[in-house]
């Protein structure tokens, strides 16, 4: 799957992957989640402006990531959630953890 | 992890056939200073008599000679290769006995399609007769008379591209058997998960029972259980992530946990102990579990639930309304994993009335049909009060349009609340 990272200033990286997030595309963005909070970037937001489609493997990827941003004294925040990564986030309640934002900057004002 | 290619076979026999005893004689030499093994033949037939009795990785093939020239040898070679193809897809197809090539004297020739390389050598001014070998399949040509630099690069090229073609030969056999491997695994697990499953539905007074799940083609961690008890029934519905073996492994772990507490203490100390019990394999995989876990209390037809993270359940009213079930909590290995310690499952109850339905089902049936959006309204106003739990379980799983197996598991469980006599049954 393409996902792009972007580092602003501060220990922030907007990270935007790119269609399907289930079970072929999870080990990736949670392997580039946890890499960016180990080169010291704690505080994530995933665009998931791209997002296609999301199931259980791709929240266990934000989870991932989430519980490594918060190790590291940060936090990891979702923006643009589509209709059906809303529904799935609020099935699970999940969206009590993975807060998600209407836009970037929302996400990044929060942080 | 092994070298998938070396399972290619080396580039160690050549056969020079030549009816010229000289050239012969100096190909040989020429091959076996660069260490491979020559073996001869004086003519056409020959030289397929010799392939038959034992295989070559290169062939070196005049074009004139007597009895049979090097053109007819490459139209046998071509037909070995057709016949062996077929074998090969008749073999794996299982369509009975592979037909043969005729060999010379009609014996029977069988030769794979990447195992002989041929270099044609033709007498000067032949050169339409090279290009219209190389149409028949050799792989290059030297013109007589050659010297050592046209043979050596002729001979280099042919040996280098015979090798990557073995070399991906190999590489495609070993995914063939991963893929094969995998297929196995599927199943293996695809039969724990199926057996996991309960065998049979119990008799509770004033109530129906039904479910249904429609595997996906991937095994995943679906689960539905239940369980009776002195005073009713427990029923289980719990969805871990992720598919294949590991999944169906930490959902069996899971089932037995909750069967464990299930009937000795109320739903909220039941799935908090289940989730203890489950923490650390949760914590090794980094995966977690959504859970409904109900308890019917048959005589007050009263039910106390916990809802972890699952939320694909609602109470059906008998007059149509659809009500969800709060509280909600997280999944099970959301808060340890971060960092929250052991999460508190807070129970909620509802009263089920006479035509009341409970239905619980996994994510599967709203990821089958996407568009269809189906939501607890929606699912909700599907069903009809008078309609017993088994059709109802079954107006459910149709509600999405399947061709062919779910993208995951489809599972629905209907609990009915009976009516009264002559409340129209």
């Amino acid at each position: 799957m393409e996902i792009s990272a972007e580092r602003r200033d501060g220990g922030v990286t907007v990270v935007r992957p790119e269609g399907r997030l289930d079970l072929l595309s999870a080990a990736e963005l949670k392997r580039l989640l946890v890499e960016e909070v180990g080169a010291g970037q704690n505080r994530l937001v995933v665009d998931l402006m791209g997002v296609t489609f999301i199931d259980s493997s791709g929240l266990g990827a934000l989870i991932g990531g989430l519980k490594a941003a918060r190790t590291a004294g940060g936090n990891l925040r979702l923006a643009r959630a589509g209709e059906q990564a809303l529904t799935i986030l609020e099935l699970t309640t999940l969206d009590r953890v993975l807060r998600p934002y209407p836009t970037v900057e929302a996400a990044l004002a929060a942080a | 992890m092994s070298d998938p290619t070396a399972g290619a076979a080396p580039v160690r026999r050549v056969l020079v056939v030549d009816d010229d005893p000289d050239i012969n004689r100096l190909v040989r030499l020429r091959l076996e200073a660069r260490g491979y093994e020559v073996d001869a033949a004086g003519n056409g037939e020959e030289a397929l008599e010799r392939l038959a009795a034992r295989p070559a990785d290169l062939m070196f093939l005049d074009v004139s000679m007597p009895r049979m020239g090097g053109l007819e040898v490459l139209e046998h070679l071509q037909a070995a290769r057709v016949a062996a193809r077929r074998a090969e897809i008749d073999g794996t197809e299982g369509r009975g006995e592979p037909v043969a090539a005729d060999g010379p004297g009609g014996a029977p020739f069988a030769l794979a399609p990447t195992d002989l390389a041929v270099i044609l050598m033709t007498a000067f001014g032949s050169e339409s007769v090279a290009i219209d070998a190389l149409r028949r399949g050799a792989d290059d040509y030297l013109r007589k008379p050659f010297d050592r630099q046209d043979f050596e690069g002729v001979l280099e090229r042919t040996v280098s591209r015979l090798v990557l073609r073995r070399q991906n030969a190999a590489l495609q056999q070993q995914l063939e058997a991963q893929r094969r491997e995998l297929a196995a695994e599927l199943a293996r697990a695809g039969r724990v998960q199926a057996d996991l499953l309960p065998a049979t539905v119990p008799t509770i007074p004033g109530f129906e029972l039904a479910a249904r799940c429609i595997p996906a083609r991937a095994v995943g961690g679906d689960f539905y259980d239940w369980q009776t008890g002195e005073d009713g029934l427990t029923v289980s519905m719990g969805d871990v992530m992720g598919k294949g073996m590991p999944a169906a492994l930490l959902m069996a772990t899971v089932r037995s946990a909750l069967r464990t507490v299930a009937l000795s203490h109320p739903p909220a100390v039941a799935v908090r102990l289940t989730a203890a019990a489950v923490a650390s394999d949760l914590s090794r995989w980094g995966g977690f579990v959504t859970l409904f876990h109900a308890r019917l209390d048959a005589a007050r037809r009263r039910l106390s639930f916990v809802d972890a993270g699952h939320g694909c359940v609602f109470v059906r009213r008998a007059g149509g309304e659809v009500v969800s079930l709060p509280p909600r909590g997280l999944p099970l290995g959301i808060a340890p994993a971060l960092g929250a310690g052991g999460a508190d499952y807070e129970a909620g109850e509802v009263d089920l009335h006479p035509g009341d339905t409970l239905v619980v089902y996994s994510d599967g049936l709203l990821d089958a049909d996407p568009d269809l959006r189906l939501d607890r309204a929606a699912i909700g106003a599907s069903l009809d009060s008078r309609e017993s739990a088994a059709e109802m379980v079954n107006r459910l799983v149709a509600l999405p349009r399947l061709d062919g197996p779910p993208p995951d598991d489809l599972t629905v469980v209907v609990l009915r609340c009976c009516p009264a006599a002559g409340d129209g049954t």
